[in-house]
């Protein structure tokens, strides 16, 4: 199991469409995916669990990934919130 | 159980249009969600229930989805994206499956009572664009609920033809789903005019009324019913004449709607071949479509703050100004899109931003005002507009101009962004006109100095009548001394524009005003060649423009600046207009 801490950067934060798209990626993966702020603890291939964790801009979350290619997970969804959700230029 | 006298009733005209023709009644709201209790040898089989009705519903969308792109654009299609997304959610569903399993209850229930209790989660949210995600939850549920019930989507594709909706409630993919070719109006229960569902309802020109309280209770299925949403009136049960009434009332409106079609594609050009330019003044980006709809001439004023007054309580990001920027610009081409900086008074942004709170805030720190003193506020915007500029033609104006000084601060504050963004290296363009709002009568009076300094000028005659008769139009005292043809304003008016003739820059008006027919021909006549208004107005004014010669109108103009009182003027230009102008332009209104 890894585990990193990741600071959303993107200005509108996890709203829906950004979600969607932190979905698709852990969902490409076959390690489980879960992502912790404070004390709540959810699944990142869940669009609910994601929408509720009502993250911002600014919002640090950690990030824990577990299974046979948890490396590569980690680092497509570290790269893809780093990237804004390729929203801004 | 309803009867069948004629009754009328009275809600919101939301949407456009007169529809007459045969109820079609529809109930989505908690209706018919029953609690059934379930033994325990029941709950695999309702489990699997629940998950084929959320395969069907989650098709149903899709293709609804693929509908509304095809019909209305990808834009409005996004609306859907959440709602597939969370149809295939396991953490959604599976609370769901929880609570069938525990509660031991029929998939409604356990639906109906699941999106309750996130309601109540999301409702929590302090962020407002995350927080308003929970529409999003209701829509889908309630797809959820239908296709559990069986009441397959498809029997609303199959209606006979000419069928008005009554609902208590209608979601935006519904009416999409229901389309324009079979229903010709909706009558609801509930809806504003800035709900999802009206926008979509009035970019499908259907007419709409909403605000009915219990209308499906009021009438049976297939009973005969008028929708008039441009009065906001609902008739049950018409009798014969009234049926009479509203056909012809109905014609004259599809008369109407060709003749606006057939305008739009003329030139808005005087007989003497003098093109008056008719702009669009635009406040949500949901009406951007009306600039092309109306055959208007770019847009001449979008008040920017009715962004922030959309996403508030935050302040709207500077990629949200740039994508609105871009689509106006869009619209607009080949034409200018005139973009006036926020002009919000410390009250409206006071709970955010200000935290503070003025006695008089329509004398207060407002407009440009505002911009200046508070740059960290504003930055974003003034980054995204010389931003967006790339796109096209991009004009910037500034609201509550009183002070030379406010232009050269404004541009060093400009200077100060391009600095930054060329350091960024963000692409932006530098070249940017930069106009001012002349509304305020100390502006008006140095017009001449102002108009070295800047590229253009709008005249906002509705603050600038405000403020210099000291009449708030609000005021239901005083609401009759605000006479836009006073001659303190026709005075103001003409040197406002002289100087920008004197110094060569170009100069518009926007306001009510110019909405019209009669003052906005007064207005060419006293050198005006760019009016902006709302898109509707812009098809009668032009009808007149083309009627009319510049030489009459400045002659015109000049008459009217021998009365001394504002009813003498008026009564000489409704005179002019009836003795001079051909007859069948009084058929528009």
């Amino acid at each position: 199991m890894i585990e990193r801490e990741v600071e959303i950067v993107n200005r509108l934060g996890l709203h829906a469409r950004a979600a969607a798209k932190l979905v698709h990626t852990a969902g490409g993966f076959q390690s489980r995916v879960q992502i912790v702020n404070g004390g709540e603890e959810i699944d990142a291939k869940s669009i609910l669990g994601i929408l509720l964790l009502a993250a911002g801009q600014g919002t640090t979350l950690t990030l824990r990934c577990e299974g046979p290619d948890e490396e590569e997970a980690m680092r497509a969804i570290t790269t893809l919130i780093a990237n804004r959700f390729d929203e801004e230029s | 159980m309803p009867g069948s006298e004629m009754q009328v009733l009275r809600g919101l005209g939301v949407s456009g249009g007169i529809a007459i023709g045969r109820a079609v009644i529809i109930e989505t709201r908690g209706a018919d969600i029953f609690r059934i209790h379930l033994s325990e040898d029941q709950l695999e089989g309702e489990v699997n229930r629940l998950h084929e009705g959320a395969c069907h519903a989650r098709a149903e969308l899709q293709r609804t989805q693929a509908k509304a792109n095809e019909t209305l654009g990808s834009d409005l299609a996004a609306i859907f994206d959440a709602h597939v997304l969370l149809l295939s959610d396991p953490n959604f569903l599976g609370r769901v499956e929880e609570r069938i399993r525990t509660h031991q209850v029929n998939a409604e229930w356990a639906v109906h009572k699941t999106a309750e209790e996130l309601d109540n989660l999301f409702a929590n949210i302090e962020d407002g664009y995350l927080r308003e995600r929970s529409e999003d939850l209701t829509d889908v549920s309630r797809h959820l609920l239908r296709s559990l019930q069986g009441i397959a989507h498809h029997e609303l594709s199959e209606l006979p033809e000419g069928v008005i909706i009554v609902a208590d409630d209608l979601t935006p993919s519904d009416v999409i789903r229901l389309g324009r070719e079979r229903v010709t109006g909706l009558a609801l229960e509930s809806g504003g005019r800035t709900s999802h569902t009206t926008i979509i309802a009035r970019s499908l020109n259907l007419p709409v009324v909403a605000g009915l309280v219990e209308v499906t209770d009021k009438l049976r299925d297939e009973a005969s019913i008028i929708v008039d949403g441009e009065t906001g009136t609902v008739v049950l049960y018409p009798d014969a004449e009234t049926l009479e009434r509203y056909r012809m009332r109905q014609a004259e409106l599809q008369r109407r709607d060709a003749d606006m079609l057939a305008t739009r594609e003329l030139g808005s050009v005087t007989r003497d071949g003098v093109e008056v330019k008719l702009m669009a003044n635009i406040d949500l980006p949901v009406e951007i479509p009306e600039v092309s709809c109306f055959g208007a001439c770019g847009v001449g004023l979008y008040r920017s703050e009715f962004l922030y007054i959309e996403k508030s309580p935050r302040l709207p990001t500077e990629e949200e100004h740039v994508e609105v920027y871009r689509q106006l610009i869009e619209a607009a081409a080949p034409e200018p899109a005139i973009i006036r900086t926020y002009d919000l008074g410390g009250r409206k942004l006071a709970r955010e931003v200000m935290a503070t709170e003025e006695e008089n805030p329509v004398l207060g720190l407002r407009g440009i005002r505002l911009t200046l003193a508070r740059r960290d506020v504003f930055r974003p915007q003034i980054r995204a507009l010389y931003r967006a500029a790339v796109y096209g033609d991009l004009w910037v104006m500034l609201p509550l101009v009183s002070r030379l000084e406010e232009v050269r601060s404004f541009r060093a504050f400009a200077a100060e962004i391009l600095d930054e963004l060329e350091q960024e290296g963000v692409p932006f363009r530098r070249d940017v006109r930069l106009g001012v709002m002349i509304e305020v009568p100390a502006a008006a009076m140095i017009a001449d100095l102002l108009a070295r300094e800047v590229d253009f000028f709008s005249i906002g005659t509705n603050d600038l009548i405000q403020y210099s008769l000291a009449v708030d139009r609000n005021n239901e005292h005083v609401a009759d001394l605000y006479q836009p043809l006073h001659p303190a304003i026709l005075r103001m008016l003409r040197f406002v524009i002289d100087s920008a003739h004197a110094a060569g820059i170009e100069v518009g008006l926007c306001g009510e005003m110019a909405a019209d027919p009669r003052c906005a021909l007064l207005l060419v006549g006293m050198g005006l060649r760019r009016l902006s208004v709302s898109p509707r107005a812009i098809p009668e004014i032009k009808t007149w423009i083309r009627e009319l010669s510049t030489t009459d109108l400045a002659g015109l103009a000049e008459s009217c600046t021998r009365y001394s009182t504002a009813e003498e003027v008026r009564k000489h230009l409704e005179s002019f207009f009836a003795v001079d102008v051909p007859k069948p332009l009084t058929r528009l209104f």
